[in-house]
């Protein structure tokens, strides 16, 4: 049965014997197709996760993934300022758009996460800044990991219109050294900016989590607890 | 918040599973079940028809909560029993489920009744 392999391998061990000798009893409809896809995807989501083995300690995996997106959205913009797309730039700025909601939803998500711990509004703060700061300068790194990949592409293009005869010659280690005061202020803005604004957010999300209004944003982040899985992937 | 309410939404916290996990405790309730014996029994005193993945997806999550055991398996099957911790949680989510339905019978009657006159 091909779509077991879609499952984690730990959910396969524990569950895969008996899932395929149900399956062998069972009609193989498009539908059940389809329930064993959406099975795998959701077992792979929660792989180890507290949803999963109701231990509702927000995993660290989880914190990064919310972490990163904002800074793939920003990364992405970076790339377009470098390369203007002619004409017709909805998709881009939407995708701004999009990547700049994220942003603010993650130290959010890490406030409220810290209220369903059973921690206090200084925890959320924290958690917000923490993951405010970590999500901007994850994006100032991927901005100038893109600089630097287009700087070189550009400088290859021009190598070939010459032929390939290697009259343009460009160093990365001269240009680092000239830029990096500029890297490293930037990034020290980048950081406090993300730390205020994510310690504002995280604020907010706690007090989100913590009062009336909060119970939508408990039970998507869950409450602690103190069992642990029984399937939990080994290999994380 | 009543523990009998807690209880009741510690099964709502299981989200979109949270209905197929009920039928799952139900079905449980009248004895030890392997996966497709549940299915079955499902279908018979509900009507509805949960698929593997589904059903995969719920034992996953109330095995670990300590709602269901997983008993030694047989031949290729497993079957899984009620713990006590899950009775509870079934006992307390039907509690206000008979609630529910009774409130909202009582409340459609005098509207029946004046609809009818």
């Amino acid at each position: 049965m091909r779509l077991l392999r879609l499952y984690p391998r730990a959910w396969r061990a524990r569950y895969g014997e008996e899932m395929l000798a149900l399956l062998e009893q069972h009609h193989l409809s498009m539908r059940t197709r389809i329930n064993l896809l959406r099975g795998a995807l959701d077992a792979q989501l929660h792989r180890g996760s507290p949803i999963m083995s109701g231990n509702r300690r927000p995993s660290v995996r989880w914190s990064l993934l919310v972490a990163l997106l904002p800074s793939t959205f920003v990364g992405v913009h970076w790339l377009c300022q470098l390369y203007p797309f002619p004409g017709d730039s909805t998709l881009w700025n939407a995708l701004v758009v999009l990547g700049m909601m994220v942003a603010v939803l993650a130290p959010t998500w890490a406030g409220t996460s810290a209220q369903a711990m059973g921690g206090r509004l200084r925890d959320s703060a924290v958690a917000g800044g923490l993951v405010g700061m970590a999500a901007l300068l994850i994006a100032w790194i991927v901005s100038w990991g893109l600089t630097i990949a287009g700087l070189a592409g550009v400088f290859a293009w021009a190598a070939d219109l010459q032929g390939g005869s290697g009259h343009i010659a460009f160093s990365f280690g001269p240009y680092l050294a000239q830029v990096w005061p500029e890297v490293l202020l930037g990034a020290g803005e980048f950081a406090v900016v993300g730390c205020l604004a994510g310690t504002a957010l995280g604020l907010a999300g706690g007090w989100l989590g913590r009062g009336a209004g909060g119970g939508w944003l408990r039970r998507i982040v869950g409450r602690p607890g103190a069992q642990l899985s029984t399937w939990s992937d080994p290999q994380g | 918040m009543p523990i009998q309410q807690q209880r009741a939404n510690d099964l709502a916290d299981l989200g979109r599973f949270s209905e197929p996990a009920l039928l799952v405790l139900a079905s449980l309730a009248e004895g030890p079940k392997h996966g497709y014996a549940m299915m079955q029994d499902i279908l018979e005193f509900h009507g509805a028809r949960i698929e593997p993945g589904t059903l995969y997806g719920v034992l996953a999550r109330l095995e670990p909560r300590g709602w269901i055991s997983a008993l030694p398996i047989e031949g290729r099957r497993r079957p899984y029993r009620l713990t006590a911790a899950g009775a509870a949680v079934l006992q307390a989510h039907l509690t206000v489920m008979r609630r529910v339905v009774s409130t909202g019978l009582n409340r459609l009657e005098p509207r029946g009744s004046r609809v009818a006159s």
